[in-house]
C-alpha cells in the first residue's frame, strides 16, 4: 500500500494520531503530527511511498508538533522531535514541512552509520552510471541536480550519498528535492512538468521549496548503483559549462571535507574514497547556464579514470 | 664520517593511496591523519618501507633515479635530503646510528 492509496483524512488522522509509518528506501520513519502542512507536504511528495504496517520495526520516530508553550498559539512555531528530544530550535509554523526534511536529513546525518555519508547529490544517467555531485550548500548542486532529474537521470538523492564503504555502492534514499531562492524559478521555467510544492518563504535558508521525487526514482530505490563520476559543481553566473579533471588525491580530501562521519571509519573511509576516486572520472564544474550543463552531463565519457 | 642512515619509524603505520598522477596519499593508522604526498615523498616512503635496512641519502637517489627522467643528481639528491629531514621532524623517519 501506498501512500496516495490513503484519503486526505486517514493522511491526517494517522498523522494526528498512531503516526504514519512510510518506507523512505532504506530507512523506515514513523511520522507523527497534528500540523496540516506536513500532512499536506508529506501527501503530494510522498506519494509513491510504501506505507508499512504500525508495528514495524522504525529507524526514527519523528514528530512535527507546536512547543509546548505560548507560541502554540501566538506567532505559531513548530519543533522537530526525534524520539522525543528536539535537536533544533522551534521554527515558525508555515516552515513545518521543511523542518520535517531538515529533521530526517539530521536523523539521517546523525545516525545512520552503517553507510559512509557525503553532502552530496547522487543521480544515474540511463546507461547506469552514476555522479556523486558533492558540493557546500549555496553552490547549485540542487538545481543541477534537479535539471538532470528532469531529463531522464534517476534520482538516488539530492543531499546524502550513502556509500557502502566496502562494496563501494550507492544506496539510494530518493526524497524531495530541495530548491532555494533563485534555483527554484530557473527550476520552473527549466522543467515546467516538475511537480514543486509550496513555496516556504524567509526561512534561515531563505525561500525554500521541494520537488517530488520522479515515481519511476522512488520505485527503482532499491536498486543500488556505482559511480562513474565525482563532480564538485560551483554555480558562477555567466561561467560556460566546463568539466575540469581534478586530481583523484584532492577528491579524496575534497569528499572527506563533504563528509558526515568519514573520521568515525577511520582506515576504512580512506580506503572506500580511494576506492571511489581511483574508479571515477573526478572534475571541477563550473556552469552558468542549466541546459547546457545538462547536456555537458549527458556526455560525460564513460570508464575515464 | 659515514653518512647518516634512514628508516621509518614505524613501516606498518601508512596505508597508501595508488600512485596517481601528480599526488597521492597517505592515511596514518596512528593519527587517523590523512597526508597529501608528492611524487618524491612517495617513492622515499617506498624505498624505505622496501629496504631491508636502513638507508642512506645516495642509496635513496640512486633507487629513485629510475623513476625520475632528466634528472639533475644535484638537485635530486637535495631534494631527498630535504625530504628525509622533513620525516625526521614530522616523526614519520628516524637517524640510525650507521
Amino acid at each position: 500500500m501506498k501512500l496516495s492509496d490513503l484519503s486526505e483524512s486517514s493522511l491526517r488522522d494517522r498523522l494526528a494520531g498512531e503516526g504514519l509509518t512510510l518506507r523512505i528506501a532504506p530507512v523506515a520513519a514513523r511520522i507523527r503530527s497534528e500540523v496540516p502542512a506536513v500532512a499536506e507536504g508529506l501527501r503530494l511528495h510522498y506519494a509513491d511511498y510504501e506505507l508499512l504496517d504500525g508495528e514495524a520495526f522504525c529507524d526514527f520516530h519523528i514528530r512535527i508538533s507546536p512547543p509546548a508553550n505560548l507560541r502554540r498559539w501566538f506567532r505559531r512555531q513548530v519543533r522537530f522531535l526525534h524520539d522525543g528530544i528536539s535537536p533544533f530550535e522551534p521554527m515558525p509554523w508555515e516552515h513545518a514541512f521543511p523542518v520535517f526534511e531538515w529533521g530526517l536529513n539530521w536523523c539521517m546525518a546523525n545516525h545512520f552509520h552503517q553507510y559512509l555519508m557525503i553532502h552530496a547529490a547522487v543521480i544515474e544517467r540511463a546507461d547506469g552510471r552514476a555522479a556523486i555531485l558533492a558540493a557546500p550548500p549555496g553552490s547549485g548542486k540542487s538545481t543541477l541536480c534537479a535539471g538532470l532529474v528532469a531529463r531522464g537521470w534517476r534520482l538516488l538523492s539530492d543531499e546524502l550519498a550513502l556509500i557502502d564503504p566496502r562494496a563501494l555502492t550507492l544506496t539510494p534514499i530518493p526524497r524531495p528535492i530541495s530548491l532555494k531562492n533563485e534555483s527554484i524559478e530557473v527550476i520552473r521555467r527549466f522543467a515546467p512538468a516538475a511537480v514543486l510544492g509550496s513555496v516556504s518563504h524567509d526561512t534561515h535558508k531563505g525561500a525554500v521549496a521541494h520537488i517530488k521525487p520522479p515515481r519511476e526514482s522512488v520505485r527503482r530505490a532499491a536498486e543500488k548503483a556505482r559511480a562513474a563520476w565525482i563532480v564538485f559543481p560551483r554555480y558562477q553566473a555567466g561561467a560556460p559549462a566546463e568539466p575540469k579533471p581534478f586530481l583523484k588525491a584532492r577528491t579524496v580530501l575534497r569528499l572527506a571535507e563533504n563528509a558526515f562521519n568519514y573520521a568515525a571509519f577511520g582506515e576504512t573511509g580512506f580506503r572506500a574514497l580511494v576506492g571511489l576516486a581511483d574508479a571515477c572520472g573526478c572534475y571541477e564544474f563550473s556552469y552558468g547556464d542549466l541546459g547546457e550543463a545538462v547536456r555537458v552531463f549527458d556526455a560525460l565519457p564513460a570508464g575515464e579514470r | 664520517m659515514a653518512a647518516d642512515r634512514y628508516r621509518l619509524v614505524d613501516p606498518d603505520r601508512w596505508v597508501l593511496s595508488p600512485q596517481w598522477t601528480d599526488e597521492s596519499l597517505a592515511y596514518d593508522r596512528a593519527s587517523a591523519d590523512t597526508h597529501v604526498l608528492s611524487p618524491i615523498a612517495r617513492d622515499i616512503i617506498e624505498a624505505l618501507r622496501s629496504a631491508e635496512r636502513a638507508s642512506s641519502a645516495q642509496e635513496l637517489v640512486q633507487a629513485l633515479a629510475a623513476n625520475v627522467e632528466d634528472h639533475d643528481p644535484a638537485a635530486l639528491h637535495a631534494a631527498v635530503e630535504a625530504m628525509l629531514l622533513e620525516f625526521v621532524r614530522l616523526g614519520l623517519a628516524e637517524r640510525t646510528n650507521p
